[in-house]
């Protein structure tokens, strides 16, 4: 479980507290978004390099 | 007893009514109407101890005068005040120092002191007070004036404390006290100063963090804001998106996504907008700032600058919090600094 530094900038206290169940499972969530994003990309490069493009041709398609 | 008329009397021993004298001091003669005169005690609290020279009494309406004043040394509390008049304005009082007729001379100067203390450390000294008279609903209490004419300048020596308003100017005929945050700035010779707006960038707050850091209760005081993180170590952190989120929890607040293509186009995490390429975390030493400029609006707009690339995008309602957040913290630790902008 992740730590949260919260700073309440009306009041000025600082506190360190557990992430909530609801951010846990949003940043769960986010991980597992980015890795089927990372899975994605990688595939597309893999498709592209197959068909004959170049690593400086591929890098300027995703600019 | 027949009557006799004295042209001067010259008193070298006691004054005896009916044969006797009187042993109380500071008695008056005192006349009984028709009859005997008798000693009394004089009336009033305190006492003149000398009057000197002249007294001039003007007619009703006028200015009475006590001129040539040498000691006045009562026992008690004494107060100058004119008589209740039932005309328009009541009766002022008028202490003016003395003129010079030399053609190189010096007006006389006005003091007034309050009391010594006692010499012992805890001896208070005497305040001067000066109270204006308490109005009605009206209009208000009176004004302690100071500088009305003849003045050059209102010199205070050695300091000036000022336990409520300072107002300045003649906004409404009173002066304003400018807003909360705001600074005092010269308008040049002949017009006095205005309150305005503090520029430059005001350090609102600051922390060190070992884990995701968020600012809740934002201040809505400030033109713009930003936020400056700075990662000193990146312990177990994992390599991803290192991003922003406003106006809500860590890491469900509201995000946009940037109006720039880049490499970031790709955005693999929802929850929040980017500082950092998918799949990277951030550089230990690199600086990630977020502006926001009318924040305290809707649709202010925000620019982020992250490794690689920067860019800028919409926030639907007024920002009172921000968050900053990637999938795994990893106990990574550095600083995270709030300014306000104006």
């Amino acid at each position: 479980m992740e730590k949260i530094t919260e700073v309440n900038c009306e009041t000025g206290e600082v506190i360190e507290r557990d992430e909530t169940p609801e951010e846990l499972a949003a940043r769960e969530q986010s991980a597992q978004q980015e890795e089927e994003a990372l899975a994605n990309r990688q595939s597309a490069l893999a498709k592209l390099q197959a068909l004959g493009l170049t690593e400086e041709e591929i890098q300027s398609l995703l600019g | 007893m027949a009557k006799k008329q004295l042209t001067s009397l010259d008193l070298r021993g006691d004054i005896l009514i009916n044969g006797t004298a009187n042993s109380n001091n500071g008695w008056v003669l005192t006349s009984n109407g028709v009859g005997a005169v008798s000693w009394a005690a004089a009336s009033g609290s305190g006492s003149l101890g000398y009057i000197g020279t002249t007294q001039s009494t003007a007619s009703s309406g006028g200015t009475t005068a006590l001129n040539g004043i040498r000691t006045m040394t009562p026992d008690a509390s004494f107060t100058l005040s004119p008589s209740s008049v039932s005309t328009a304005t009541g009766r002022s009082i008028t202490f003016t120092g003395g003129s010079s007729t030399n053609a190189s001379g010096t007006g006389g100067d006005v003091v007034i002191y309050g009391g010594t203390s006692n010499s012992s450390a805890a001896g208070v000294a005497g305040n001067v007070v000066l109270n204006a008279g308490a109005g009605g609903a009206d209009n208000g209490n009176g004004f302690v004036k100071i500088g009305e004419s003849n003045t050059e300048l209102v010199v205070v020596t050695p300091g000036l404390q000022i336990k409520n308003n300072l107002k300045v100017g003649t906004t409404g005929g009173f002066g304003s006290a400018g807003t909360s945050g705001q600074v005092l700035t010269s308008t040049g010779t002949g017009s006095p100063p205005t309150w305005t707006d503090k520029g430059g960038y005001t350090l609102i707050t600051s922390t060190l963090f070992s884990s995701a850091v968020s600012f809740t209760n934002i201040p809505q005081t400030y033109k713009a804001i930003m936020v400056r993180i700075v990662f000193t170590n990146l312990n177990s952190m994992a390599a991803s998106q290192f991003g922003v989120s406003f106006n809500g929890s860590t890491y469900g607040g509201t995000y946009f996504r940037p109006s720039v293509s880049s490499t970031f186009t790709t955005l693999s995490n929802a929850n929040r907008t980017p500082l950092t390429s998918a799949n990277t975390a951030p550089v230990v030493g690199n600086s990630y700032v977020v502006e926001i400029t009318n924040y305290t609006v809707p649709n202010s707009t925000a620019r982020l600058y992250g490794d690689v690339v920067s860019w800028s995008g919409t926030i639907a309602a007024a920002v009172t919090s921000l968050a900053f957040a990637n999938s795994s913290w990893g106990g990574a630790t550095g600083t995270a600094e709030l300014y306000g902008v104006n």
